[in-house]
């Protein structure tokens, strides 16, 4: 890590940022299904202190393995200091993301014993910590990928790629349809998993309508902190990709569309709440989540 | 630590630190409590008259330190020698955690003997 090449245009803190991001995605890609587990939230609720302190230090020795091979920094780490390192911010980025999306889901509330607290964040962070762990190997396929040959490269090795910039429209909405193609696919790939469940109608009833604003709101911030910042795979590829959808924030709208719709269509296929409506909706946008977090994914990974 | 890490890496790990090891104190401060059993209670908080039904809100708590799993949670209403009742279980219910149930009957409360009470439970 300490060896990460910084780029040229960005400073220490934007690329540490990215670089945290980066698990953190990673980390929801490895963990959201099951963050709507609700035995996992119940395994917390009465686990005991002293098991707790025995899971940390179970998850710590994995992580440290991955560290030293794959994890979530842009270079791979080398030496013994700098893993231990990561493996410390691993498990932190892991515990406060994980307690931030069950306070998402209302599993953590103001009346929520210390306990119990404790026990969930960290039985849902254990497959979210794995996930930082090979946040960087998650999408790229290449352990061993650095700044310089993947990640940021400038953007005219990308023509080589797309060929030039002003492509025609027929190979604009090729694009766009790739795109919303991928997001369906991915969308149900994840939601497939978690429609099924009492989770979903469970969580939905806690959730008033200022709340499921909220979660819409920080189902888009995932969504493009995965596909545009987290500089997983084809990151700048997709920067420079033209087509009637292609502008990030756009892009990110209409594919969380496209997720919400999937996250219905997946409700309605296994009965889980079609009437009435409001019921419908807070469902879908409950799904939604992990729907859109899929539907990222499947928009970075085909 | 390195020499060659960034402030910005410092800072990241200095944090890091911060939240596993105040993680680890937390922790390490529910021990003692472990060995305290479950302790579940039931009350009554509140009745409400709704559609000319009576809504008796229950708060169930667990003073113990462990958690008690399949509460047993009942509600009996006598009026007459008619004695009426309900049945609610509760998966999982941790040290100091409340939880709101409600029981609903036909005839008003007041009118007779209201008991609600925890009537078995587990230790998972």
């Amino acid at each position: 890590m300490s060896t990460a090449p910084m780029s040229v245009d960005e400073g220490p803190w934007r690329t540490e940022a990215v670089e945290i991001i980066r698990a953190a995605s990673g980390g929801l890609l490895f963990g959201v299904p099951l963050l709507y587990t609700m035995e996992v939230w119940w395994v917390g609720t009465h686990t005991e202190p002293a098991q707790m302190l025995t899971l940390l230090v179970l998850l710590a020795l994995p992580l440290l393995a991955l560290n030293m091979t794959a994890g979530f920094r842009s270079t791979r780490d080398v030496r013994l200091r700098d893993a231990l390192a990561d493996t410390v911010e691993a498990i932190a980025i892991g515990i406060v993301v994980t307690a931030f999306v069950l306070v998402m889901l209302r599993e953590l509330r103001t009346t929520t014993p210390l306990t119990s607290s404790l026990g969930k964040v960290l039985y849902e962070s254990v497959p979210f910590c794995l996930g930082v762990g090979v946040a960087r190997h998650l999408l790229t396929g290449n352990p061993a990928l650095t700044d310089d040959d993947g990640g940021s490269a400038g953007g005219g090795d990308l023509a080589d790629v797309d060929g030039p910039r002003g492509v025609d429209d027929t190979k604009a909405l090729d694009s766009s349809l790739a795109d919303l193609g991928a997001t369906i696919l991915g969308a149900t790939f994840i939601g497939l998993s978690i429609a099924p469940t009492d989770e979903v109608p469970m969580i939905a009833s806690t959730m008033g309508p200022a709340w499921q604003l909220v979660v819409v709101a920080i189902s888009l911030a995932t969504s493009y902190a995965i596909v545009f910042v987290a500089g997983f795979a084809r990151q700048d590829h997709r920067h420079a990709q033209s087509g009637i959808f292609q502008r990030p924030g756009a892009e990110t709208v209409v594919t969380y569309l496209a997720a919400l719709i999937i996250a219905a269509l997946l409700l309605w296929v296994f009965q889980r709440g079609v009437h009435p409506p409001a019921d419908l909706l807070s469902r879908t946008i409950v799904l939604g989540f992990p729907a859109a977090i899929g539907g990222a994914v499947g928009r970075l990974a085909l | 630590m390195s020499d060659d890490r960034t402030p910005a890496e410092r800072v990241t790990l200095g944090v890091s630190t911060l939240v596993l090891a105040a993680v680890v104190g937390l922790i390490a401060f529910q021990l003692p409590g472990q060995d305290v059993p479950p302790l579940p209670s039931a009350n009554v908080v509140e009745i409400r008259s709704v559609d000319e039904r009576f809504h008796v809100v229950v708060d169930v708590t667990n003073d113990g330190g462990q958690t008690a799993a399949n509460v047993q949670v009942t509600g009996e209403l006598e009026i007459a020698g008619e004695v009426s009742s309900g049945e609610q279980t509760i998966d999982f219910l941790a040290g100091d955690e409340h939880m709101r149930l409600t029981f609903v009957f036909d005839d008003d409360p007041e009118d007779g003997d209201l008991t609600v009470g925890v009537s078995s439970f587990t230790v998972p």
